[in-house]
């Protein structure tokens, strides 16, 4: 049982919504946006997020939209991630974001909130930064449009009267030949001890990692050692490791020495997979 | 209906703080809700176990001597695991012969939730630390593990830990069960099988018995009333969790009766102010008990009904049968008369009536058990035991360590199978009870004690889409004379040697000796390592 009161506010276009947020913290509250709700339910459950008012953005048609766009393909922040998954526009995206929780959560949890998820995972944006997505932010200065790494970095942070509209990514990103994998504790489904995404671009394979470190992340000299092919596969790997941006996460799912042992083995995966072992 | 308790309300917890909360208002009626994280942590949970065994063999793979150490995790007060802690050791060699037994089991306090009876009543955690052990000895001594588990199992003419002689008719044929078994798992096809590309099946096996140790006057009563219409009302205080109690009692009556099942009406709700007593709805004794009772209840109703219809028949009692939902001459059957026109009494043409309604009443209370001795531990604790085998069959990555489950077996001696359809059922829930805890529960504690993961999202448990690709179930029908129609006891067993088979094919899979549970593939690879290390 969540136990607070709070408002509950379904704005039907961008400005509205603006206009909603800016009222609810002019007065000192705190306002948050709401997508799926399935975080929002959860932690409030268990005292570990309040709210005075909820801004749920689903009800925007900008949020909503998940089409091609000329070169790009654009996607609503609102979008469900089982939404993803069936369209088929970014493969990548979709057998990624099918990993996350289970089918019927996946029906509710959307894109947005996925990315900007309290919990450590934020698996979704592991292709998003291979793809070198940009993302679309409202705010009262107008809409701006931004590379997805100068809001992200180990997490997405967002001016407080700002929220997550669109995400557009190059359609020349979205049939690159990729792999994507998850290991966890046992069940498909939980939260990943290790989950990669990778795809092959211009003859370079590019990976991005969750569950590892306790933020996803994306690294290009740990890119740079996988794809350094005068080497053998298990030097590349031995080296790229040396790159990890903080040591492996070692909680009650699993210890870091596994962890690092299981990213091994994959990125021994991924070399195969896309470069076929070649060197 | 589908479901069961699996133990945890053969205890109370809930029910004296609502009783307070109730009296605290006057008697108002009040609701007491546990949130999961409450549930959890506070209510009472499924024990921990620690176990050390010796097992000493001559050279032929006869088991001479055993010593067995078992520390139950009681957690922070007794409740059940005080008798757990007794079950363990009155079974605590298996189903094996071995001349002898040094046993302690210690009921322990820690600062842990404090935990209850869970399916199996100590014979899951035994049998897995029993099993692993004839594993490994088998490993020694260089055996089939099948082949050792033959040289030793236990039959009739033996005895058991607590000295309690096994006959024909109050033990199961294990023998039979592991020959069906080995055929169900096609365990001559091989145990461990390299398919390549990293993956390996593998086979377990175990053997595992169990005896219910009820209360030494435990008991069960059952009342029947008939209907104008000669239907028969059943009232019995077994309690319906999804186990299906209540069809199997049906039966029973209708067998008895020969009358059709569908003219039985079950009551499903219990009241103790008029229900007569039942001991408990636990360690699978009560189609056993409240079998019995019902037996004696429509053996006395047929007894009323024929002295009614003696009257009416104007023949002698002795003369006259039951059955067709009538009571007839045994020498002419076409002479007789419908139950329903002397259930409520025979009323003649010229009016007068005699007799009245048929009401059946019977009890049945344990025999000659005993308490066990202060000295020697030993005594009677049970009125029977059913004895059975359990396969699993895995499909290991030596990348990862991790695993899929393919098949589990169970072949079960529980005496007569009234129910087929839903004693199959049983084993195969118990079955995936038995795979979800081996295989990924477990508390993780931090270093006060205090349940880092109270919560179905951080307990994980097997979930649907993980169970076995396949369930394998069988039974061998040694018939008990003592049961209703031959039936002995069957409701937890399904459970009792999944762990240990899981084990054991993990172990042959990994070519280690995996002692700890759950089997996560984080911590097979450990094992592993350590053994290269």
């Amino acid at each position: 049982m969540i136990p607070f009161d709070f408002a509950y506010y379904k704005p039907t276009s961008i400005p509205e919504a603006l206009e909603t947020l800016d009222t609810v913290t002019r007065d000192g509250q705190k306002a948050m946006i709401f997508n799926g709700g399935t975080e929002f339910i959860t932690f409030a459950r268990m005292n570990k997020i309040v709210a005075d008012a909820v801004i749920d953005i689903k009800g925007i048609p900008d949020c909503q939209v998940i089409e091609i766009q000329g070169d790009d393909l654009i996607i609503g922040s609102g979008v469900p991630l089982n939404k993803i998954a069936e369209s088929g526009l970014f493969p990548l995206l979709g057998e990624t974001v099918k990993q996350v929780a289970d089918h019927t959560s996946r029906n509710k949890i959307t894109i947005g909130g996925n990315l900007c998820s309290q919990l450590m995972y934020r698996e979704g944006i592991l292709p998003l930064l291979l793809a070198d997505a940009r993302v679309k932010i409202a705010g009262k200065e107008g809409e701006m449009t931004l590379p997805l790494e100068e809001i992200f970095n180990m997490e997405i942070t967002l001016h407080p009267n700002h929220f997550l509209v669109q995400i557009i990514i190059d359609q020349a990103f979205a049939n690159c030949p990729y792999v994507s994998l998850k290991k966890t504790r046992l069940s498909k489904i939980g939260y990943p001890l290790v989950s990669m995404a990778a795809l092959e671009k211009d003859n370079r394979i590019r990976i991005a990692f969750s569950g590892l470190c306790e933020y996803p992340f994306r690294s290009l000299a740990l890119e740079n050692s996988i794809n350094e092919t005068n080497l053998t596969v298990e030097n590349r790997i031995t080296k790229a490791l040396a790159h990890l941006p903080s040591s492996p996460v070692n909680d009650m799912l699993g210890s870091g020495v596994y962890r690092e042992f299981l990213c091994k083995r994959m990125l021994e995966e991924v070399i195969q997979g896309l470069m076929g072992g070649r060197s | 209906m589908l479901g069961g308790a699996f133990g945890g309300k053969g205890t109370v917890q809930l029910e004296p703080l609502t009783y307070l909360a109730s009296k605290a208002v006057g008697g108002k009626l009040v609701k007491l809700e546990y949130e999961r994280e409450e549930d959890l942590i506070t209510a009472p949970c499924h024990i921990g176990i620690e176990a050390t065994i010796a097992l000493g063999v001559n050279n032929e793979g006869k088991l001479m001597a055993g010593r067995y150490t078992f520390l139950i995790d009681s957690g922070a007060y007794t409740d059940q695991a005080a008798g757990i802690t007794r079950a363990a050791a009155i079974d605590c060699t298996g189903p094996y012969e071995v001349p002898n037994v040094w046993c302690d089991s210690y009921c322990m306090y820690t600062n842990h939730p404090f935990a209850t009876s869970f399916r199996g009543y100590a014979h899951p955690e035994l049998t897995f630390a029993v099993e692993r052990t004839m594993d490994q000895l088998a490993k020694k001594l260089n055996m089939n593990p099948v082949e050792l588990r033959k040289i030793n199992v236990i039959k009739q003419g033996a005895s058991t830990p607590t000295q309690t002689y096994l006959t024909g008719n109050n033990i199961g044929d294990a023998e039979k069960c592991l020959a069906r078994a080995q055929e169900l798992i096609q365990w001559e096809d091989g145990q461990r099988i390299e398919l390549g590309n990293n993956k390996i099946i593998a086979k377990g096996l175990s053997l595992f018995w169990k005896t219910s140790t009820t209360a030494t006057n435990a008991q069960a009563g059952a009342i029947l009333t008939f209907e104008s219409d000669g239907s028969v009302n059943l009232n019995c205080a077994a309690i319906e969790l999804g186990q299906g109690t209540k069809t199997i009692l049906a039966q029973i009556l209708a067998e008895r009766l020969n009358m059709d099942f569908q003219k039985i009406h079950v009551t499903m709700e219990l009241n103790t102010q008029y229900d007569p007593h039942q001991w408990r709805t636990v360690a699978s004794s009560t189609t056993f008990l409240a079998g019995r009772a019902v037996l004696a209840a429509a053996d006395d109703a047929i007894s009323q009904l024929k002295r009614t219809a003696s009257i009416a028949l104007q023949c002698t009692v002795d003369d006259l049968e039951v059955g067709g939902n009538r009571v007839y001459l045994k020498a002419n059957p076409e002479y007789g008369v419908q139950i329903q026109d002397i259930a409520m009494g025979y009323k003649f043409p010229n009016g007068h009536a005699v007799e009245g309604q048929v009401v059946g009443h019977g009890r049945y209370i344990q025999r000659h058990l005993t308490p066990m001795d202060q000295e020697t531990g030993f005594g009677k604790p049970g009125p029977w035991w059913s004895v059975g085998v359990q396969g699993v069959e895995v499909e290991w990555d030596s990348r990862d360590c991790s695993y899929k489950i393919l098949k589990a077996v169970t072949v079960l001696d529980g005496g007569t199978i009234i129910n087929p359809a839903m004693a199959t059922q049983q084993m195969r829930g118990g079955m995936y009870l038995g795979l979800s805890f081996a295989s990924s529960e477990g508390y993780v504690f931090d270093e006060e004690g205090i349940v880092l993961n109270p919560q179905l999202r951080t307990y994980q448990m097997l979930r649907f889409g993980e169970e076995p690709c396949q369930y394998l179930v069988d039974f061998i029908e040694s018939p008990s004379a003592d049961g209703p129609y031959g039936a002995r006891g069957i409701g937890e067993y399904g459970v009792i040697g999944v762990p240990a088979a899981l084990a054991n094919a993990l172990s042959t899979a990994a070519k280690v000796e995996l002692s700890t549970l759950p089997l996560t593939p984080e911590t097979i690879w450990r094992v592993r390592r350590e053994g290269e290390i």
